[in-house]
């Protein structure tokens, strides 16, 4: 299954250290062949490769799909420990030049292999991916490749990916937002492809300036770290954003700088789902309004206000354990998988997510969610940068209060009544807090996101009188 | 028009590091061949926007787009070279923040 398009021939793919077009590929896979079939090819059970964004792991990935070998996709940041998870029998390491490739391979046996044993994982054909779950277990999810390929196939239409395409894909390729939204697409397509390994603003903006991608993945914070910087880029691009969400003062600017900033709504496991308009659409795509993918069926649990579940042709097969055995998973249900996010409907199959399920409260019989408190204020209030709602008892035990700390923004002044009161008269009366804090600095974490925990502990007061929310 | 001489950009360039990155890094053991990323210094995104806001400010110069390069902040030598070229050029008196 060599999934490139034979008459990409010029065209190239590149990285922080070579350049190849993909007429070099077929070679550079029988290198790779060579290699593998030199090493008992047949043997191998899992293989855990690093996923770097280089080239040479984009080959390596090319052929185990081509030759339908199992492999498991490991993120830089967990390779330390030398270790991959024991379903894997081995690792492959990889240097950075293509065209030496055979001097730089190497497998060794995964010191943590526990045996194939009762293990799920097929013969072949298998990718799995880490899950981002915090049970404090490990657990893993596997995909058939075909599903893998197909699922990126929803990518390419939804964003109009095609051999004269340009894409940039400066975030992590061992993730399904960069391997499926923009590595396969790219290659299924036979378009110029750019990686950037470790992105940091620097490196973007060289990039942007000399490769010219008319497609760009993007993080919320690198579009918010262009917008504090205030450079121009010369390409006109779409840019392609996940994760975090993104004030809609900062949307507006963004596009108005730099052009489209499309949200895709997705996960590991089901790849991705939806995304925000790719048309003209500036106003929905603004207030989030997100468009299921061709062929993949969302619906709200509830109707209109509930849990997001989705139906999609090629999502994951399972979730398996760290010795591939596989996991039973309550969350997919009827062939409808159980996202954990929260959303509503937005008529016509449209739909918007409000946060994470976890992040919901029952308030005075209605479901509220933490993050949507949250998003209001940030766009209620230029003043206010960043906002975290979070819930507290009040005395009675009967009503749930809500606490916001707000991180003012640069240059405004925000006193903490006179914010409760254009509150009051800009929100429904459940989703007013009934403290705010405002504050020049939350507590974050090493990754600049706020320290929920920390900011729990240190703002978490008892509302004593219910009365204060009118 | 003021020519600045590089070991005083260096010098300056270092100041913004240590003082007003809040590096934990003393001066002198900046190597003015070292990179200012990950394989080097270790600065990351937010700190190289606030280095380039600060050089910014402090050398009276701006950034064009296509003139931020991994090349250019590959080094202090690098960076240096060119901001001594342009605060030259914008002949702006150095501005302390």
């Amino acid at each position: 299954m060599l999934i490139i398009p034979p008459d990409a021939g010029a065209r190239r793919l590149r990285d922080d250290h070579a350049i190849i077009s993909y007429a070099d590929v077929p070679q550079l896979l029988k290198d790779l062949e060579l290699f593998f079939k030199t090493n008992d090819e047949q043997q191998i059970h899992c293989l855990a490769l690093t996923a770097e964004n280089s080239i040479t792991r984009v080959l390596v990935l090319l052929y185990l799909l081509s030759a339908r070998v199992n492999f498991y996709l490991q993120s830089p940041h967990m390779t330390s420990g030398g270790s991959a998870p024991p379903f894997c029998d081995l690792l492959l390491s990889v240097g950075d030049d293509p065209f030496s490739m055979g001097q730089t391979l190497e497998l060794r046996r995964n010191p943590a292999h526990a045996g194939k044993g009762n293990a799920f994982i097929p013969g072949n054909g298998s990718v799995l991916f880490s899950s981002s779950g915090s049970s404090g277990r490990p657990k893993y999810i596997h995909y058939r490749q075909e599903m893998l390929i197909r699922n990126a196939y929803g990518g390419v239409k939804r964003f109009g990916f095609r051999q004269q395409s340009r894409v940039l894909v400066p975030v992590p390729v061992g993730h399904m937002y960069g391997l499926g939204v923009g590595l396969l697409p790219a290659l299924l397509c036979g378009a110029e492809l750019c990686l950037i390994e470790r992105n940091n603003v620097v490196k973007f903006l060289d990039r942007m300036s000399s490769f010219l991608p008319d497609i760009t993945l993007i993080t919320p914070t690198v579009a918010k770290m262009l917008l504090t910087l205030g450079k121009a880029i010369p390409a006109k691009s779409i840019y392609i954003t996940a994760g975090e969400k993104i004030r809609q003062d900062t949307w507006r600017n963004f596009t108005s700088a730099y052009g489209p900033l499309i949200n895709l709504y997705g996960c590991t496991e089901m790849g991705a789902i939806a995304t925000t308009p790719v048309d003209d659409s500036l106003q929905e795509r603004s207030e989030g309004i997100l468009q299921p993918l061709d062929e993949v069926e969302v619906k709200i649990a509830g109707g209109e206000k509930g849990e997001v579940l989705c139906r999609h042709p090629a999502g994951f097969e399972c979730y398996v354990d760290s010795k591939g055995d596989r996991v039973p998973s309550p969350a997919a249900a009827d062939g409808w998988y159980a996202t954990r996010d929260m959303g509503a409907d937005a008529g016509d199959g449209r739909f918007t997510v409000m946060g994470r399920m976890d992040n919901c409260i029952n308030r005075a019989g209605f479901l509220i969610s933490l993050d949507e408190v949250a998003s209001m204020l940030e766009n209620m209030f230029p003043e206010i940068s960043q906002a975290v709602v979070f819930e507290q008892e009040e005395e009675n035990g009967l009503v749930t209060g809500l606490t916001a700390v707000c991180e003012l923004a640069k240059g405004y002044e925000l006193e903490e009544g006179l914010a409760r009161k254009r509150c009051r008269s800009g929100m429904h009366s459940h989703f007013v807090p009934d403290i705010i804090h405002i504050v020049q600095d939350m507590a974050r974490l090493q990754n600049g996101k706020p320290d929920r925990i920390s900011l729990i502990d240190q703002y978490k007061t008892i509302v004593k009188n219910k009365n204060q929310r009118s | 028009m003021k020519a600045f001489n590089p070991e005083e950009v260096k010098h300056q360039l270092k100041e913004i590091i240590v003082n007003d990155l809040d590096m934990s890094i003393d001066m002198q053991d900046i190597d003015d061949n070292a990179s200012l990323y990950d394989d080097g210094l270790g600065l990351d995104s937010i700190a190289i926007i606030n280095f380039i806001v600060l050089i910014e400010k402090k050398f009276g110069i701006s950034f064009n787009e296509n003139e931020i390069s991994a090349r250019l902040f590959s080094s202090i030598n690098n960076l240096a070279d060119f901001v001594g070229s342009r605060a030259s050029v914008s002949s702006q008196p150095l501005k302390s923040l």
